[in-house]
């Protein structure tokens, strides 16, 4: 770690110690992005940032993806879901219909996020993220029905909104 | 190493500890005693290259995109919000002088009841900490030169200006009288204008949401080059925490006023029993949100006191790994809790049950945080200036506020205790004696640094003294008003009551005009306030190794993450204190020892 | 540096920090838009709980021929950006810029389809709340079904009217030469958003569509 300028030098103008680090701004040519069209795009092997002088934790690179043969693969699959959710749903009713149906939906959904939207292949925060989202969905979800759902078990009157009649 | 050495030549060993720490001690000694003229002039070059002279005129204050100067903005926007829901409680304090009619009416009452919990919960209590100081701190902490979306920071605040532009126009447009609970039926029936407000809360909500995105994606992706994050300071930590609670939480408020809004002004009817429709649904979606943004409101506020008590004990936290996993716990565990608003509102039996045990734990967390700060205290040594002076505040109403929390969210108690003063009492020990205390303990430790000037430390301490008196006469006189049977948000009430409302109201003149005096010292030490070293209060704090104010992309030198920032016990055992300045009553132009008055410009 | 680059701003050491970060930004943002319906999940939850028979004669009525083709054409719209991408990757632009505007008819009739189910519940006096007047069910808990059937299509429609605003911005700027095939950042969080759109649909479908 260097020290700071000796502020007996006051200078006049600015400082120009080279301990000072510089303001940095975006057309410092050190910094430049890589602006090449041509080149196709390539997932390196290992992560695109060198040490930096600054930063800390390394920045993955972007996720692998599929490839086009891969998006149809799964669109098919998708549609074939969406299909079956249709006939099961005429064909089992009542509670076991809703069963299913969410079941099938869920499994269309996983097929969405992982290939689509490249949590398969991604950065596990982004995993994490999607997960505590759904788990406060569902937190939510299971709290109301706690209390709706046991209202005419647990409570001592029952009322209009008591259950199932 | 003193501030003649010459500095080390490339290919040295890194300086020791003991050199880093006498380095920024030397920093502390230039302007409490060795050369004035010098620590004069050094102060004045940090002064020429702050944030606060870079770039002059409105618009670079308004089209900004440094977090620093956001962090101002905000500043003063909540302080304003501080402000104009205080002046609703004062009016109410006042009504509730009389048991009878007073000089408002009823309807006006409500209203004003109304707002003092929408402005001061929203536009107040819900950014005040994250917004102000975590948009400051924040990236100084972590050492970056930004946050990672600042445009959306810039975006953030002129949401939040939006939401309270809206918010205030529904104010005076015929404002709601609902509580700022809006509760169904009342909500989707009343009489007064419930949408503007309802949809300028839900935009606030939308700023608060952008913020907390913003500070996760810094705190993952822009820390410093071997910060890791067991190094950072627990002030991070804790900013982290509130902003999952804040993007998890904020949208299902949002929805829920959309719902209030879309049922009162076009009858929707989805909470509607003649539709077959259920209010408490209302509730559940309510308090989904309301009770983590408590937390919201809560754990910057702890995070500031992680960060004042280490520093004003010159000792490492009691365990750095309870503070920074509570934080996460009170945030995950906060999320489970919401039933214990609706005890009595007539969900079922179990449910009631099942929130009561879950309302248990959260004080766990709160416990850990409060064992290892006064663990922290322990052989420690100890400096009463005003921050920590705020800090026993806050431990004690704290403390308190919390346990009668968990009096209330025992099920059989509530019964007793719900709609009176007594919730009225115990959410305010913890929103003022927690947060709002928290808040000026930031303000004055953080002062410093923020503007480069010192506040007067005679008044700071006097006045942190007559908020806390004039905090404790308002509310303790709530709590027995409240075990004695008097309802929240009552116009009038039985004469019994009468002098235990006295006492709370002159609490409440007092506890305002001790905070006019701390907003009055604040701002005449803007301008007069004596010059501030870079670390005055000799923190090892990594935001503290820059100069005050910090230049605009927050430090001169990169700092060392390897040296803490609670690395307290590498002191030097001979050099000076670095808490030895006078104390200061007067501005700056008073002499101070060994230091010559400053001459005109 | 020209203006259709992404500039490196100066937080970040690099672009591919500063792209992850707005990666990791957008995933943030899309828990948050997931909270946003599951309040109408749990209400959903709570009143057909309460109210299973009413549920299942009101959706009945509800139109199952274009509540599934909009399924279908949704879940080609995903297809058709995820596409896009991948074009922009391979650096054909052209191919870019049709597949977006592809994914962009999609949307849109997924949208002009809405609102001709909307009409048409609306001529039945199928209408939220007060407004309800349909002769054919008492309004008692049928009514909630139809209030949260207009809550739940219309929050996701709205998201579906946004997404199209912001695919046709991204169109525009594909045509305009912004994105290279290292640096596309603004064209996957916009895909992202709209695989959320998606997702959001594929649970309203079963959930108002096919009750039985």
């Amino acid at each position: 770690m260097t020290r700071p300028d000796d502020p007996t030098s006051l200078p006049a103008a600015a400082p120009t110690s080279p301990v000072r680090a510089p303001d940095t701004d975006t057309d410092d040519p050190v910094r430049a992005p890589n602006t090449a069209i041509d080149e196709p795009y390539r997932a390196p092997d290992t992560d695109i940032d060198e040490p930096a002088h600054e930063f800390g934790p390394p920045a993955t690179s972007p996720p692998r993806e599929p490839g086009a043969a891969g998006y149809v693969l799964v669109w098919l699959a998708l549609v074939a879901l969406a299909t079956l959710t249709l006939i099961a749903s005429r064909a089992v009713p009542g509670g076991w219909g809703l069963a299913i149906a969410f079941v099938v939906a869920s499994a269309k959904a996983g097929l969405v996020v992982a290939f689509f939207m490249h949590l398969a292949g991604g950065r596990p925060i982004h995993r994490l993220v999607f997960a505590i989202a759904i788990a406060f969905l569902v937190l939510l979800v299971l709290g109301v029905l706690a209390d709706v759902g046991t209202r005419s078990l647990a409570s001592a009157y029952v009322d209009d909104l008591g259950g199932p009649p | 190493m003193t501030p003649d050495a010459p500095p080390p030549a490339p290919g040295d060993a890194p300086p020791s500890v003991i050199e880093l720490a006498s380095t920024e001690l030397a920093w502390t000694e230039l302007t409490v005693a060795a050369d004035p003229a010098r620590a004069e002039a050094a102060l004045e070059l940090d002064a020429d290259r702050s944030y606060l002279r870079a770039g002059s005129g409105i618009r670079s204050w308004l089209l900004t995109t440094d977090h620093k100067r956001i962090a101002l903005m905000f500043f003063v926007a909540t302080l304003l919000a501080l402000m104009l829901g205080g002046a609703f409680a004062m009016v109410l304090r006042t009504k509730l002088l009389t048991p009878g009619p007073g000089f408002i009416e009823p309807l006006t009452y409500n209203r004003l009841f109304t707002l003092h919990g929408v402005v001061m919960v929203f536009m107040f209590m819900i950014p005040a900490i994250p917004a102000v100081f975590g948009n400051f701190f924040l990236p100084m902490m972590i050492g970056a030169k930004d946050l990672a979306f600042p445009r959306l920071n810039l975006a953030s605040f002129y949401v939040y200006l939006a939401g309270a532009a809206l918010t205030l126009w529904g104010m005076i447009h015929g404002g709601a009288d609902t509580g700022w609970t809006f509760y169904a039926p009342y909500a989707t029936t009343s009489p007064t204008d419930v949408a503007p407000i309802a949809i300028g809360v839900f935009v606030l909500g939308v700023s608060s949401i952008m913020t907390g995105l913003n500070f996760i994606a810094t705190t993952h992706m822009l820390r410093r080059k071997g910060l890791g994050w067991f190094g950072m300071p627990i002030f991070v930590w804790t900013i982290y925490a509130t902003s999952i609670i804040q993007v998890i939480a904020t949208p299902v408020l949002g929805l829920a006023v959309i719902l209030v809004a879309l049922d009162h002004a076009l009858h929707m009817g989805i909470f509607d029993p003649a539709l077959g429709g259920d209010p408490v649904l209302f509730e559940h979606l309510f308090w989904f949100y309301s009770h983590p943004a408590v937390y919201i409101m809560i754990l910057p506020a702890m995070g500031v006191i992680s960060e004042i008590v280490p520093t004003f004990s010159k000792k490492h936290p009691l365990s750095y790994n309870a503070l920074a996993y509570s934080s996460l716990g009170i945030a995950f565990i906060g999320f489970l809790t919401w039933g214990h608003h609706l005890f009595v509102a007539g969900i079922s039996q179990f449910d009631a049950a099942l929130f009561g045990a879950m309302s248990m734990f959260v004080a766990i967390f709160s416990a850990i945080k409060v064992f290892s700060w006064i663990g922290t205290l322990y052989r420690g040594s100890i400096t009463f200036n005003t921050p920590m002076l705020y800090f026993f505040s806050f431990i004690y109403l704290f403390a308190f506020g919390g346990m009668t929390g968990i009096a209330v969210a025992t099920t059989s108690l509530d019964i007793h205790w719900h709609d009176t003063y007594f919730v009225i009492a115990h959410f305010h020990f913890i929103m003022i004696g927690g947060t709002l205390t928290a808040f000026l303990g930031a303000i004055h430790y953080w002062y410093p640094k923020m503007f480069g000037r010192m506040y007067p430390e005679r008044w700071g301490l006097v006045s942190a003294g007559l908020v806390f008196a004039g905090f404790n006469l308002t509310f303790v006189p709530q709590f027995l008003l409240g075990n004695a049977g008097m309802p929240r948000r009552y116009y009038s009430y039985p004469v019994r009551f009468h002098m235990l409302n006295v006492m709370s109201t002159l609490g409440a003149y007092l506890l305002g005009v001790a905070l006019l005096i701390t907003l009055t010292y604040l701002i005449v030490s803007l301008r007069w306030g004596r010059r501030a070293a870079p670390n005055p209060w000799g923190s090892r704090g990594f935001e503290w190794r820059s100069p005050s104010p910090p230049p605009v992309h927050n430090f001169l030198v990169p700092f060392d993450p390897a040296h803490g920032p609670y690395a307290y016990d590498a002191l030097p055992p001979e050099a000076p204190p670095p808490d030895a300045r006078p104390l200061d009553v007067s501005p700056s132009d008073a002499p101070l020892p060994n230091v010559p008055p400053r001459e005109p410009a | 540096m020209t203006a259709a680059r992404t500039s490196l701003h100066v937080q970040y050491d690099s672009l591919a920090r500063q792209h992850a970060t707005a990666r990791l930004g957008m995933w943030v943002f899309l828990g948050s838009e997931s909270l946003l319906f599951a309040g109408l999940f749990a209400l959903y939850a709570a009143y057909r709980f309460v109210y299973p028979a009413e549920f299942h004669a009101a959706s009945a009525h509800a139109n199952v021929v274009l509540g599934t083709i909009n399924t279908y054409l949704l879940l080609t719209s995903s297809l058709t950006v995820a596409l896009a991408i991948h074009a922009t990757r391979r650096g054909h632009r052209r191919r870019t810029v049709l597949l977006l505007g592809a994914t962009i008819a999609l949307g849109l009739a997924f949208d002009v389809l809405k609102a001709i189910e909307y009409a048409g519940h609306l001529a039945d006096g199928i209408a939220p709340g007060g407004y309800y007047a349909f002769a054919g069910l008492p309004a008692h808990g049928v009514v909630l079904y139809v209030t949260l059937y207009y809550l739940l299509t219309g929050m996701h429609a709205l998201h579906v009217t946004g997404g199209l605003c912001m695919l046709a911005w991204l169109t525009w700027r594909a045509h305009r030469g912004d994105f290279t095939p290292q640096s596309h950042i603004a064209l996957e969080l916009g895909g992202l958003y709209w695989h959320l759109v998606d997702l959001v649909w594929i649970f309203l479908w079963p959930l108002i569509y096919l009750i039985r």
